[in-house]
């Protein structure tokens, strides 16, 4: 029952909620089916499928052992990667969301509109109201959506900005720097 | 250093740039001599405009505030104000710089994360038509505007991006 509950969803995927309530089975039970049914799948190597859970949803999906042969084919918008200023614009906005577009430029030292409109239309991020400051502007923040893109369940999982990391980072720009000046 | 051979375009604005800059140092960025990373940046924007490649607005915007904390510097301390005034100056653009390559770097993290997502595939939601099922009227002539436009958009932008990937 789980399985083709699961298969209909597709994409979209189902809550431990609707899961149970569907199958009319208490949530740990149908937690305990779940992880039954990843198991059987993960250790079954005919089996090309896979569940993963993501912005608190069970999605079925393919291994990713397959991914490069499904790369070639599919090419739907969660495996389409951003632009390096969209990808500036959303991490800032994910962890310090909510805000204004005033104040990613201002962090940024560009104009980032473009990059705005971009993460809008793809659904990583939403306006959730207006600052009450002189023009109201909009504040945007991060959607569902963009829990399941970075394959997380919330934000609190995302990664932590490591100061020792940051040390060996700028040692190595350093050199990635002078590679390019070489060329 | 007098070799400018990076691109412009490779970097995210003018504090990309400050901390390609500053990186340089391989020292703690508050510890960086401020005053020679100015004039690499002066340098490096001339040398754009010689070269008489676009520059956006933002460098230039840079550039002036840069030539304010440069030329404040060089001038001898008149009052204590004067003095504690530039050193706020200087300040506050480390701490941008410090703050913008943070994100920088998170925004690496993001990518990772997001490439291993991505190797997991699955299909759409089946849509399933049942005969007792009612239509609820809950969407309006804005909502399929709304819709169409942003399949619109999707597509545009998919258009855009490719184009930008040959010619980089």
């Amino acid at each position: 029952m789980l399985e083709v509950l699961l298969f209909v969803a597709g994409e979209e995927g189902l809550t431990i909620r609707d899961l149970s309530s569907l199958m009319s089975i208490s949530p740990q039970a149908t937690q305990q089916q779940i992880d039954k049914l990843k198991e059987k799948y993960e250790n079954d190597e005919k089996s090309a499928l896979t569940i993963i859970e993501t912005a608190s949803r069970y999605r079925l999906t393919s291994k990713d052992i397959f991914k490069e042969l499904l790369q070639h084919y599919a090419k739907t918008p969660i495996n389409q990667s951003l632009s390096k200023a969209a990808l500036e614009v959303l991490s800032i906005i994910a962890y310090k969301q909510p805000l204004t577009r005033i104040e990613v430029d201002n962090i940024r030292g560009v104009n980032s509109q473009g990059a705005i409109t971009t993460l809008l239309t793809f659904d990583l991020i939403k306006v959730i109201g207006k600052k009450e400051v002189i023009g109201s502007p909009n504040l945007y923040a991060t959607t569902e959506f963009f829990l399941d893109y970075l394959g997380i369940n919330s934000l609190e999982e995302l990664p932590q900005v490591d100061e020792s990391k940051l040390d060996i980072e700028e040692v190595s720009l350093f050199d990635e720097g002078n590679l390019t000046e070489d060329i | 250093m007098n070799d400018i051979k990076i691109k412009i375009k490779d970097f995210e604005g003018p504090l990309d740039l400050l901390l390609h800059l500053v990186s340089q140092y391989k020292m703690d960025i508050y510890e960086v001599p401020l005053v020679s990373v100015i004039e690499q940046y002066l340098e490096y924007v001339n040398s754009m405009k010689t070269m008489e490649l676009e520059l956006a607005s933002e460098y230039l915007v840079m550039a002036s505030q840069l030539i304010l904390i440069k030329s404040r510097r060089l001038l001898p301390t008149v009052t204590d104000e004067f003095e504690d005034d530039t050193i706020d100056l200087e300040q506050e653009l480390l701490s941008q710089i410090d703050e913008y390559r943070k994100f920088k770097l998170l925004s690496a993290d993001l990518q990772e994360l997001h490439t291993y997502r991505a190797g997991f595939y699955s299909k759409e939601k089946t849509e399933i038509a049942a005969d007792d099922v009612e239509l609820a009227f809950d969407k309006n002539s804005i909502d399929l505007f709304l819709a169409f436009n942003k399949v619109l958009e999707q597509k545009r932008r998919e258009l855009r991006d490719e184009n930008n990937t040959i010619v980089g």
